[in-house]
């Protein structure tokens, strides 16, 4: 059955169908995987007697011919911000831990209706604020290409899991590149759709004018699918878009030809910081888009450089809102004490990292009496100026091309010491956030040392559909994503650092 | 922009990250604890610090008339009917609770 594990979710969708596999042994084949390649620490939570229970269902329409969807008996798995009704949810934080919710997000429910089999929830940076999974209080999800490295963040443990054939497509979430770079960093498909294409309903939040869900996956058919499942209007998310989402996965049916097509590529993306062989395999795919028939044009987005301090103002406010909802008092952890204020300190306290302090007291600086015009308001000011920036280029151009990450997947440990490093890694994802645009990090090729390398794809809002059919042109035309990581490597990984 | 020690304390007790001030009782001078240890806060003042410092970048552009914004996407505020609409049974909203009693969830003694 292990051979199933390489088909994509669109050719194992195909074999479903036609009544070739049964959805209960690709999910045992599923969890052979996850249980063999267990040292990747991809998930904290396995939700085996609900998936069993979901893919007996599928098998069951399998034989009535009642399949309810292209996802319909497949397995996937969700980022652990994801609400689960039943299934505990920790967003990566001990302040939530053992808590199990009462209801579904909007992106949970809808991937049930549709018959997806949910295996478990992923490894994440907690509360989604890092570049690496390591911000968690539990085991960090490792690299299947080389497990002493990490996988990105913080949507680490979906990309990895993809990446190993745990699970056919997985859901993160993309506060500043969180789908794009961990895609990049495991040589997947990770999208960033446009800002209100999917509901955050459900999603615990981080930074609320930046935070959107993403599909990882193995193809960008497979991406189609999965966006097409959560995507559309919800009227339980005031910042929903009420435009209706096409069936992203019917647009790739045509002959893909991309004469016509103006890809700008924005100088200030490959300046100076980008590695060497990162740059490299970045030009090389953009020549198969050119090869493909796309037009290169040079444009300038002259703003990029002040995306990180626009961001590192605006979502660490946004943040020390949100989370401000941890007070020990509804759910959660609680520290007693016999007095109420004290009480709250002392559970947030416990409860929150030192990631996620650091980002609660920056944001609450930020927006505090005294300096709240000084860095708040022109943080938002500024963030005009990243826009227009997009505003001005697709006038000019249909997508741009830029490298994903600056640097490939660095050592476990290597960048921990220094969060400003840390955070100036984002440079390449950042704005697309800023600014609500969607962006597709595409397999792009691997360094000498076998390290993948991501492609980012950015359009114009609600064009996914361009994305889309540039990605599949540069998949028919290589096999990045077809490479597998030797996962024997995975038994023999080194122990984490404490 | 200089942070200090007593400035990241203060900003940490806005964020309810550390205990507040202790109240006096009874006239005695207030015992203070803390929850914040003096190496956290220092790693806290030397980071915040070099983050508000690269942050700084942002004085040296012009934004006299530009508009802030606060969604890369802008949409419409909408507005719905005022209805009760996809409620939780009080006994399901509590189940999270670390500490229910009846149909109420418990804190420690507000009001003397």
């Amino acid at each position: 059955m292990d051979a199933v594990l390489d088909l994509t979710l669109s050719e194992l969708s195909a074999k479903l169908d036609q009544g070739e596999v049964s959805a209960t042994d690709v999910l045992d084949a599923c969890l052979a995987r996850i249980a063999e390649t267990r040292t990747l620490s991809t998930f904290l939570w396995v939700d085996e007697q609900g998936a069993r229970a979901a893919a007996q269902a599928a098998d069951e329409r399998q034989r009535k011919k009642t399949r309810l969807s292209p996802l319909d008996g497949v397995p996937i798995a969700l980022k652990d911000n994801f609400v689960t009704e039943g299934v505990p949810t920790t967003a990566g934080s001990k302040i939530l831990e053992g808590w199990v919710p009462p209801y579904d997000a909007d992106a949970s429910r809808r991937l049930k209706a549709l018959g997806s089999v949910i295996v478990g929830k992923t490894s994440m940076d907690e509360f989604a604020m890092g570049s690496s999974n390591e911000h968690s209080p539990w085991a960090p999800a490792r690299n299947p290409w080389d497990p002493s490295r990490v996988p990105g963040g913080s949507s680490g443990g979906s990309a990895a899991a993809v990446a190993a054939r745990q699970v056919f497509g997985a859901f993160g979430t993309d506060t500043g590149g969180s789908v794009r770079q961990p895609a990049a960093l495991c040589g997947v498909y990770g999208l960033k759709p446009t800002y209100g294409r999917v509901s955050r309903r459900g999603i615990v939040a981080f930074a609320s004018s930046l935070d959107q869900v993403g599909p990882l996956g193995r193809s960008p058919r497979d991406i189609a699918h999965l966006l097409s499942a959560v995507a559309g209007f919800d009227p339980g998310d005031s910042t929903s878009a009420d435009i209706p989402a096409p069936e992203y996965a019917r647009l790739l049916d045509a002959p893909i030809d991309l004469r016509g097509t103006r890809v700008g590529l924005p100088a200030e993306y490959f300046a100076v910081g980008l590695d060497p062989e990162v740059e490299d395999g970045v030009r090389r795919a953009i020549a198969v888009l050119q090869g493909a028939g796309a037009e290169l044009v040079p444009i300038s987005l002259p703003h990029t450089k002040f995306a990180v301090s626009v961001y590192y103002v605006i979502a660490p406010a946004e943040a020390s809102s949100n989370l401000a909802r941890y007070d020990g008092v509804r759910y959660g952890l609680r520290i007693p004490d016999r007095d109420l204020h004290r009480m709250i300190a002392r559970s947030r306290h416990a409860g929150f990292g030192a990631e996620v302090k650091r980002r609660i007291v920056l944001g609450t600086f930020v927006l505090s009496a005294g300096y709240y015009e000084a860095y708040y308001g022109k943080a938002q000011r500024v963030r005009t100026l990243v826009r227009r920036d997009f505003e001005r280029a697709f006038e000019a151009v249909d997508l741009i091309a830029t490298p994903t990450s600056p640097i490939p997947a660095f050592p476990l440990g290597s960048r921990l010491e220094d969060p400003l490093a840390m955070y100036l890694a984002d440079v390449c994802t950042l704005a697309v956030n800023l600014a609500g645009v969607p962006g597709l990090s595409v397999p792009a090729g691997f360094t000498q040392a076998g390290l993948p390398i991501g492609l980012q794809l950015i359009g114009p809002w609600f064009q996914e559909p361009a994305l889309l059919r540039a990605a599949e042109a540069l998949d028919q035309r290589t096999d990045f994503s077809r490479k597998k990581p030797d996962l024997a490597r995975t038994a023999v990984g080194p122990k984490p650092p404490e | 922009m200089a942070v200090d020690r007593d400035l990241v304390r203060q900003i940490a007790r806005l964020a309810c990250l550390e205990l507040p001030r202790a109240a006096r009782e009874g006239g005695a001078a207030p015992v203070e604890a803390h929850l914040l240890t003096d190496a956290e806060l220092d790693r806290l003042v030397h980071e915040l610090d070099a983050i508000l410092a690269h942050v700084a970048e942002l004085d040296a552009l012009d934004l006299s008339g530009i508009e802030p914004t606060s969604h890369g996407v802008p949409l419409p505020t909408r507005l719905r009917e005022d209805a009760v609409s996809g409620e939780l049974p009080a006994d399901v909203a509590l189940q999270g609770a670390p500490q229910a009693l009846e149909s109420a969830f418990v804190v420690p003694k507000v009001v003397e």
